[in-house]
C-alpha cells in the first residue's frame, strides 16, 4: 500500500544559486512512498549495461529529445520538483507511442506547494499526477503558480495525462537499469556554483550535499574510463549546461542526495492512450 | 556375353545416373513434378492489413530488454510515423487494456483495428519483438508494408 505524504513530512528550503531558483524541499526522513524498483525490473550488472548502452538499436536520448523542443525553464519560481516531473512524463509519453504534448511543471507545482511561491516535495507531485494529472503547457500561464490561476480547461484537460506505476530508485545500477528499460526519472542533485560548470564532455561539477534541486534523468552513458554518466534534463532553459542537458555521476551528484530523497522513475502514461478510429 | 552385350547395360546406368545428376537444370521430370506441385494443396496468401495499428502489450514491470531497445529506436519509430502506422505501448495492468486482455495475452504485438474507446478488434498477433528488424518483418508480414 502506497503511503500519502503530507507538506508536514518536509522541511522547506528554497535555495537560490547564482541567481537561479531551485526549490525542492528535504524529507524529514526518506521516504520510501513507492516500491523499489528492484521489484519490478531485472536490475542489471555493470557488463549487461555496457552491452545494452552499446546497442545500435538504442538511439541515445539527446537525439530524440532535442534540446530546442524539449528543454523548459522554471523562470523565477521555486517549482523544479514541477518541472522535473512534467519533463519526465511528457517523455515517458511519447515513448509510449502517445503524441508529443508538453506537459506543465506550473501546473504540478500549484497542486504541492501549500499556496506559496516557496518550492515543494517531489512525492507529492507524483501523487498529484496519479490523481489529478497534469495540463499542457498551452493552459497554463508561465510562471503561475497558484491553484486557483489554474483554468477550468487545464483541470479538465489534465485527467488525460497521468503517470501510470512510478517505481524508487536507490542505486546507481537501478538508475541505470531502469533507464535503459526505457522509464523515466525524477532525481535529486545538490545545487552549488561548482554544480553550474560542466567540463568538456557536458560532465558538471563534483557538488554532494543533502539536495536542493530536482532534475529529471533520461539516459545512461560510459565515460571514456567505463563509469555510468547519467543525462540530466534541467529546468533552467537552454542556456543551462549544454542546451540545457548535462552529465552526472553516481558519486559525484546522487551518492550523498539519495540518502535524504527518494528518487522516483515512471513506466508508462495513462489516461489517453486510446488509438484514433 | 560378347563386348556388345557388356556396353548396353553400362550405358543405360549413365543414362540414369546422369538424370538423376542433372535432372533439376534440365530434364522433363522436375518440370512434371512442378505442374504436379500446382495441384497440391498450399496455405492460403494471408490477408493484409495496411490500415492496421499495433499495441505492445507487457507488463512494464516485466519488461523486456531487447524490446525496451526497440522503443527507443528513433529511426524505428520515425519510421512508424512515416508508415502512417499509429502505435502504443500499453501495460497490461492499465483500464485501457482491459478489453485487450480478454482476447489477448500479454507479452504480445499486437496488429489491431481501433474501435473506438478501449475497444479493438485483433487481426493478427505476434510475440514481443526483440529487434526492429524482427518488428519490421512482423509489420511486413501482416500488414503488408
Amino acid at each position: 500500500m502506497i503511503r500519502r505524504v503530507s507538506l508536514d513530512d518536509y522541511i522547506e528550503q528554497d535555495d537560490i544559486v547564482d541567481g537561479l531558483r531551485t526549490g525542492l524541499w528535504l524529507p524529514r526522513k526518506r521516504p520510501e512512498v513507492y516500491p523499489s524498483v528492484a521489484t519490478a525490473i531485472k536490475i542489471l550488472d555493470l557488463e549487461t549495461i555496457k552491452r545494452l548502452i552499446a546497442s545500435p538499436e538504442r538511439t541515445p536520448a539527446i537525439e530524440r529529445f532535442p534540446a530546442k523542443v524539449w528543454i523548459r525553464n522554471q523562470g523565477r519560481r521555486g517549482s523544479c520538483a514541477g518541472y522535473a516531473a512534467a519533463g519526465a512524463l511528457s517523455r515517458c509519453r511519447v515513448a509510449s507511442g502517445l503524441p508529443f504534448q508538453m506537459l506543465s511543471g506550473e501546473f504540478i507545482y500549484s497542486m504541492c506547494n501549500g499556496g506559496r511561491d516557496r518550492g515543494s516535495p517531489t512525492e507529492m507531485t507524483w501523487q498529484k499526477i496519479e490523481e489529478v494529472g497534469a495540463a499542457p503547457e498551452g493552459l497554463v500561464q508561465h510562471e503561475s503558480y497558484l491553484w486557483k490561476q489554474m483554468s477550468e480547461a487545464a483541470r479538465k484537460a489534465a485527467a488525460a495525462f497521468k503517470a501510470w506505476e512510478c517505481f524508487r530508485i536507490d542505486s546507481a545500477l537501478e538508475m541505470a537499469s531502469a533507464l535503459l528499460a526505457n522509464f523515466f526519472i525524477v532525481a535529486v542533485v545538490h545545487a552549488s556554483s561548482a554544480y553550474r560548470r560542466v567540463d568538456a564532455r557536458g560532465v558538471r561539477g563534483r557538488s554532494r550535499g543533502r539536495g536542493n534541486h530536482a532534475i529529471g534523468v533520461q539516459d545512461v552513458r560510459l565515460s571514456p574510463d567505463g563509469k555510468l554518466e547519467f543525462n540530466e534534463v534541467g529546468s533552467w532553459g537552454l542556456q543551462n549546461g549544454i542546451d540545457g542537458y548535462a552529465w552526472l555521476t553516481w558519486d559525484g551528484h546522487f551518492e550523498s542526495t539519495v540518502q535524504g530523497h527518494a528518487f522516483y522513475a515512471i513506466s508508462n502514461a495513462s489516461g489517453d492512450l486510446a488509438l484514433a478510429v | 556375353m560378347n563386348n556388345r552385350n557388356r556396353l548396353m547395360p553400362i550405358l543405360l546406368a549413365l543414362v540414369g545416373v546422369g538424370l538423376i545428376a542433372f535432372g533439376s537444370v534440365g530434364s522433363v521430370l522436375p518440370r512434371q513434378l512442378a505442374d504436379l506441385l500446382k495441384w497440391l494443396p498450399v496455405p492460403v496468401q494471408a490477408v493484409k492489413y495496411p490500415d492496421a495499428s499495433i499495441m505492445f502489450l507487457e507488463e512494464a514491470s516485466e519488461r523486456d530488454m531487447d524490446f525496451a531497445m526497440v522503443i527507443a529506436n528513433k529511426s524505428f519509430t520515425d519510421s512508424l510515423t512515416a508508415r502512417s502506422i499509429e502505435w502504443r505501448v500499453l501495460d497490461d495492468d492499465q483500464a485501457e487494456a482491459a478489453e485487450l486482455m480478454k482476447v489477448a495475452k500479454s507479452p504480445s504485438m499486437l496488429f489491431v483495428k481501433p474501435l473506438g474507446g478501449s475497444q479493438y478488434e485483433v487481426l493478427a498477433t505476434r510475440s514481443i519483438p526483440k529487434s526492429s528488424k524482427e518488428a519490421n518483418a512482423m509489420i511486413a508480414e501482416v500488414m503488408g508494408l
